[in-house]
């Protein structure tokens, strides 16, 4: 089966390499022609020796020593070996040499003694690693992968695996017809070269590092808009699409040839970058490229902003550093020296610019990285489990790809793209922001003390038995019957399964058998969209439906009932938990609140809520039990005789003041309350609303500021100041008339004038809202608006979990008051009285006669 | 103090302004680049049913008859026709820059290399003419009554016209003459879409699948049912549009942007482009998309007895041809006018002849880079006096008949007036046909890489730019459409 894969793609690549081939004659073609070397610095035509890339590329032109030396990909991370904490004890170290990928799985070369066989990582991970490095001894750093128009290195990666290390580079060539194996043995074709040890013009096309070349690697990269992509069977190249779905490639989904749900309305590329013409080495740059150099921020003066000082071009040709700008995902070559180093998005896009339609933006852009809504949705298949525990007939682990119905290369197979889980994330800075990871959970067997995993062939060993599964294994996993083994029965969900392998692999000599699950976060960073495909809609994160706390699947069940452990690499914060959904599936739910996000709309306290709506609705209940006290007792005692006289009691002034403050005020309980509960009022457009209540609360604030000016230059602030005298004896008075008095028919006890308006329940009541209530409303306020300006006074107040808890009660606490405020403005001479002096300034007061209890400030007393 | 009623009015109304102007003012959105192309549509006519508007006419019997009872009614139709392009095959007088005087040109007289010319030819070729009888050099031109209403205004479906125009014979003239209405797709893909002597041969850009288009051939005719006269609108009988096949002149020209905004990409970078590039380099990515169109003709190797005659490879009368379907356009610079060759211009001696050569450059601000449909062609040529010869083919006597070149020659001499000198011989010609209908969907529009990258569409260096423009820039256009910028705002 191998087989044909291989010579499909050796056909696919052929025909890809003949119209590489006839660009490459319009390409470069600015490197000179340089004899092929072998190691003692030979023509290989006539030595016959395998070419040497260190000698042919190095000597006057390139100092290849240095830069094997300063290549990360040559490394591998084999520098970091045995200095850095891994995650698993039987790694060596964190990167590609001497690490461990639950999801690739191999631990070949790993001996337990703590050392590396070379030879055996080189003949599994070999097609996978440039060369040189720490396995130089036997494989040099392999220059044609990356620097030539080489689209079929298949001889590289076969010469390898069967251990021919030293022809391994030079397979390559055997691509292009310039190297051929006769007899089992490699020969150069000397029709290809030409006296001088060089190849025939045009024959090999030397130049910078294509899209082309990284995906040899690095993932799917169709640049081909007019070749529909497909996903190849060699698992080994989509080893980077496969964690995390990322397919670069600047065709448009509707055009590429996979099976996507819904591909018509999909009128965008994969990758908006690369289909701009972006290609991987603008962004992962040499470390020394004169053209991208650009100097740290921190060695940066602050007086400088562009240091034009370069090395020559001809010193970089000859001394460039292969250490490659890059993000700071620590997998894969684990290269720590250069973590961040490369310009991120904000280096060539302003964000600034064009997001004035998002409210809060900058508080956005310090919360989120670009990511989270620039890559709202992956089309490629990315893995969702890898269960190891057990393989399927063709010796392969059981692969689930996340939202894809089936084998991905199968091209009836579904595709549905998912959206990537959003975790906390850290920046060059240190801080953190939320950003989209996928999560991949692999299930292994381990065994031994100290603990390793059980390795690929020992499973295929105990498992496996000419050919054909072990009838003990048949016998317990096979649920229908049938003798073979397929789908779901190859899932060890029950006792029965798990103990037949368990028992299998023990009599390998196994012993201490225990299964792992690891859930590993791969950082997902490409496949962009246009500004006008991400995420815009607000309720995506603010509802309490949020992406932010929805749950990510992780598997569909768990072989031998195994919890899986997050493994958290440095720089991302794994907050969540994981759940066990019925039959058997686990999923994971984020908590980024944990890891110190406030969400407006989704974080909220709900007790809160609680509180407010109790106080709320009781006030409600018991302002309509007095009115209906009142109305009923009224009917029963009949009118009352009082004398009024007409009064203009207040002025346009405070007329206006008051309205405006209530309008406000009515404005921002409501936009508060969509804001706070944005999935009821889905009708409502989110942001709108907060730009409202923002306009609203500054309204309300210069009002205010206003009207106490007002009051403090008139000295109409008087009025709210309660006179000591007698002031307990009055207030009691006023709530008896309240409870009592007014259902009696009894006179006001305060005789209301223009320079006592304000009865002593009424001053108590104001002298709270306008000095507690209010000021706290304003504050915090302006504190969540200003966020974004001072977060740092809004981080020692106690950050968003305060600011918005307290914002809310007080919200409840001017909702209820406004429900008793109008309530009570009916307790005057007429219930539409009240409101009516408000709005055209004359009120009828009662006069009282000879009534001691009025005694205001200039009251009379007769 | 007054008490008056509604003394409340202006307090209301100041909160209602104080609340309202800032909540408008702050939460106001940008604008965007609105395209509103409906609105610019032209407006058609009301239809009027003519079934019974014939009644005491007579019998109709033959086309002038036909007009004559149109004209009957619609008096100015006649006197509006007999100044048009389509009736007259020629244009007016109008002056053509490198020449002195006024020049006209149009099918009656000019060359091309297709079917080369019709003079001689009349009878099979005014088959498509808007008259009655023009089947020699003596047709009258200022007879109304032989303007044909019923090719463009017959709506039967049953209209066909035959040698020198005269309708065939079964065809109901009165059937026809009661159907008239606003010309549809068919009257005018009835010649357009059949030029230079069959289906899809000449425009690669118009052929038989326009008549029922799906949107993913044409989205205007596809999608929204456009008739030609949307686009291309009539007053009067003055039909816009023009083509630089056939036009010394860019007057009543039509373009895109008579219903589109020109800047109506909400990506500004494609806004960026629409000083440069023409609407349709993007916007048609490929012609000829379901029928094959004919991309090159040897008139040299017609004649063969022994050769099997297929219309898209070989035909004894025509010589050998190559026709190609989705076919990619090619790129040039265009400002609308062309160098056209008129009968008697010297030829390219040493190369390829431009029948009419798109005017414009990267310098000129009036140019775009337009795609073009290149028809190459191999036609006969006086060897003496160097210039193109038009011989008589359909004609009595003609090339397609008796098969002698050199009578074909004499004869098309004596229609024609220029001479010939008798050696004659075959030179490479060629023409660019503006490709701008097959308008694609907008999801199948070029990308980025379609022209920017290795293999990409354009050839930088043969359009004046230094390289790919995304990597060296262009000083020379950036300069000339900054001063077409400065001119929009003066």
């Amino acid at each position: 089966m191998n087989k044909t894969n291989k010579t499909m793609k050796i056909s696919l690549f052929g025909g890809f390499l003949s119209l590489a081939l006839s660009l490459s004659a319009v390409a470069n073609g600015l490197h000179p022609e340089v004899p092929i070397l072998d190691s003692q610095g030979n023509p290989v035509v006539e030595s016959g020796l395998p070419m040497s890339t260190m000698t042919s590329c190095g000597g006057d032109c390139h100092e290849t020593t240095y830069i094997m030396s300063h290549s990360d990909h040559a490394d591998a991370g084999a520098s970091q070996v045995g200095r850095v904490r891994t995650t698993h004890d039987w790694m060596q170290g964190p990167g590609f040499f001497g690490g461990w990928d639950p999801v690739a799985y191999d631990t070949d070369g790993l001996l337990p003694s703590g050392d590396m066989d070379h030879e055996a990582w080189l003949k599994r991970y070999g097609s996978r690693h440039v060369g040189g490095g720490p396995v130089a001894g036997l494989v040099e750093m392999d220059c044609l992968l990356c620097h030539t128009n080489i689209s079929d290195h298949s001889a590289r990666a076969t010469a390898l695996k069967a251990g021919d290390f030293a022809w391994a580079n030079s397979a390559s060539l055997s691509s292009l017809g310039i190297l051929v194996k006769e007899d089992g043995q490699w020969v150069w074709d000397a029709s290809k070269f030409q006296v001088n040890g060089t190849l025939q013009t045009g024959l090999l096309d030397i130049r910078k590092a294509t899209d082309e070349n990284c995906s040899l690697c690095h993932g799917i990269a169709e640049s081909n808009l007019d070749y529909p992509l497909t996903i190849t069977a060699d698992l080994d190249s989509r080893h980077n699409t496969d964690r995390n779905g990322q397919i670069i490639s600047p065709q448009k989904l509707l055009n590429s040839g996979l099976n996507i749900s819904g591909k018509e309305e999909l009128n965008y590329p994969f990758d908006v970058h690369t289909d701009r013409v972006v290609g991987c080495v603008n962004c992962h740059y040499s470390l020394n490229n004169p053209v991208f150099f650009k100097q740290r921020e921190e060695s940066r003066p602050a007086h400088l902003d562009f240091d034009p000082r370069r090395l020559s071009n001809a010193d970089y040709l000859v001394r460039p550093l292969h250490q490659f700008a890059k993000g700071q995902s620590s997998l894969g070559l684990a290269a720590a020296d250069t973590r961040n180093s490369m310009r991120r998005c904000e280096s060539c896009h302003s964000a600034e610019k064009v997001h004035d339609w998002l409210p809060y933006k900058q508080r956005h852009f310090t919360s989120l990285a670009c990511e989270s809504c620039h890559i709202p949705k992956l089309f490629g298949p990315g893995l969702q489990s890898v269960d190891w525990t057990m393989l399927d007939s063709d010796a392969q682990p059981l692969r689930r790809y996340r939202n894809v119905q089936g084998d991905p290369t199968a091209v009836d197979s579904l595709i549905e793209g998912f959206r990537p889980l959003i975790l906390p994330r850290a920046n060059a800075d240190g801080d953190f922001r939320l950003a989209p990871f996928n999560l991949v959970t692999a299930w292994y067997w381990t065994s031994g003390d100290p603990v390793v995993p059980v390795s690929r062939e020992q499973l295929e060993k105990a498992l496996f038995i000419n050919g054909d599964f072990h009838p003990d294994i048949i016998a317990a996993l096979d649920k229908n019957g049938d003798g073979q083994l397929s789908g779901d029965e190859l899932r060890l969900n029950d006792e029965l399964s798990v103990n037949a392998v368990k028992t299998r692999l023990a009599a390998s000599g196994l012993s201490e058998l225990n299964i792992r699950g690891d859930i590993t976060p791969f950082s997902i960073n490409h496949n962009v969209v246009n500004g006008q495909r991400a995420t815009r809609e607000c309720s995506t994160c603010h509802d309490r439906d949020s992406i932010l706390a929805a749950a990510f699947t992780l598997s569909d069940y768990s072989p031998g009932d195994t919890q899986p452990q997050k493994i958290s690499y440095a720089g991302v914060e794994f907050s969540g938990e994981l759940i066990n959904g019925s039959g058997g599936g686990i999923s994971f739910i984020p908590n980024v609140r944990s890891a110190g996000f406030y969400i407006i709309g989704l974080s909220g306290e709900s007790w809160a809520d609680l509180v407010g709506l109790l106080m709320f609705m009781g006030v409600v209940l018991g302002v309509s039990g007095h009115a209906i006290a009142r109305y009923v007792s009224s009917r029963r005692r009949g009118p009352v005789e009082r004398q009024y006289e007409r009064v203009h009691m207040y002025d346009a002034y405070e007329r206006l003041w008051h309205w405006l403050q209530a309008s406000a005020i009515m404005l921002l309980l409501f936009t508060g309350l969509v804001i706070h509960k944005p999935h009821f009022f889905g009708i409502f457009s989110f942001p709108y609303v907060v730009n409202v209540h923002n306009v609203l609360g500054f309204t309300l604030l210069i009002n205010a500021a206003l009207a106490l000016f007002y009051n403090l230059a008139s000295g109409e602030i008087r009025q709210y100041l309660p006179n000591p005298k007698g002031f307990i004896h009055r207030s009691l008075a006023q709530a008896m008339y309240y409870s009592q008095g007014i259902f009696a028919g009894k006179a006001h006890p305060l005789e209301k004038s223009k320079d006592n308006k304000l009865n002593p329940l009424q001053q108590i009541t104001y002298l709270a809202i306008l000095n507690i209530l209010l000021p706290a409303q304003i504050i915090t306020g302006i504190l969540i608006w200003g966020l974004q300006r001072w977060p740092h006074i809004a981080a020692e107040l106690g950050g968003l979990p305060i600011l918005a808890l307290v914002h809310t009660l007080v919200a409840w606490a001017f909702a209820t008051f406004i429900v008793m405020h109008i309530y009570l403005t009916t307790t005057g001479h007429s219930p539409t009285a009240g409101i009516k002096s408000m709005v055209g300034g004359w009120d009828n007061v009662e006069k009282h006669v000879g009534d001691p209890v009025s005694d205001g400030p200039q009251g009379e007393s007769k | 103090m007054k008490t008056k009623k509604r003394n409340w009015l202006p307090g209301v109304a100041a909160i209602l302004l104080l609340i309202g102007i800032p909540v408008w003012y702050f939460t106001g959105t940008a604008g965007s680049n609105l395209d509103t192309p409906w609105e610019n549509m032209p407006r058609r006519a009301a239809h009027v049913d003519h079934k019974s508007l014939f009644d005491g006419l007579g019998e109709l019997t033959t086309g002038p008859e036909v007009t004559a009872a149109c004209l009957s009614c619609h008096e100015d139709a006649g006197e509006q026709m007999l100044h048009t392009a389509h009736w007259k095959w020629e244009s007016e007088p109008v002056e053509v820059e490198g020449r002195e005087g006024l020049f006209t040109t149009g099918k009656k007289k000019s060359i091309n290399n297709f079917c080369i010319g019709i003079q001689g030819n009349w009878a099979s070729c005014t088959a498509c003419h808007a008259g009655y009888g023009w089947d020699d050099a003596d047709f009258d031109f200022e007879d109304e009554n032989k303007i044909d209403c019923l090719v463009c205004h017959d709506n039967s479906g049953t209209y066909r016209k035959g040698k020198a125009g005269i309708p065939l014979d079964g065809v109901d003239l009165m059937s026809a003459a009661k159907s008239v209405a606003v010309p549809t797709r068919e009257n005018c893909g009835g010649c357009h879409f059949r030029g230079g002597g069959g289906n899809a041969v000449k425009h690669g850009d118009l052929d038989e699948s326009l008549y029922y288009p799906t949107e993913g051939i044409d989205v205007h005719m596809g999608r929204y049912n456009f008739q030609c006269v949307d686009c291309h609108r009539t007053e009067n009988h003055v039909i816009g549009g023009r083509s630089t096949t056939v036009s010394l002149d860019n007057e009543n020209q039509i373009a895109c942007t008579d219903c589109h905004n020109q800047k109506l990409h909400s990506d500004d970078r494609l806004n960026a482009h629409t000083d440069t590039v023409a609407c349709q380099v993007c916007h048609v990515p490929e012609i000829a998309v379901k029928q094959a169109t004919k991309t090159h003709w040897d008139w040299s190797k017609a004649g063969d007895d022994s050769r099997e005659e297929d219309t898209h490879h070989y035909l004894k009368i025509k010589g050998e041809f190559i026709y190609e379907k989705g076919l990619k356009p090619e790129y040039r610079w265009s400002n609308g006018l062309a160098d056209r060759y008129l009968m008697g211009d010297q030829i390219n001696t040493s190369g390829s002849t431009a029948l009419n050569a798109p005017r414009g450059d990267i310098r000129d601000p009036n140019a775009r880079i337009w795609p073009f449909k290149i028809h190459r062609a191999k036609q006969p040529y006086d060897t003496e006096y160097n210039y193109l010869l038009q011989p008589v083919t359909s004609g009595e006597g003609g090339y397609w008949l008796d098969f002698e070149w050199d009578k074909a020659f004499r004869l098309g001499e004596e229609v024609s007036g220029t001479r010939y000198s008798g050696n004659y011989g075959f030179t490479d010609t060629e023409m660019f046909w503006p490709s701008t209908h097959m308008v694609a969907t907008k999801d199948k529009a070029l990308q980025c890489q379609a022209c920017h990258s290795e293999g990409g569409r354009m050839d930088w260096a043969a359009l004046g730019y230094d390289g790919d423009p995304i990597l060296q820039g262009s000083v020379t256009r950036r300069r000339t459409t900054s001063d077409l910028e400065a001119a929009d705002h003066e």
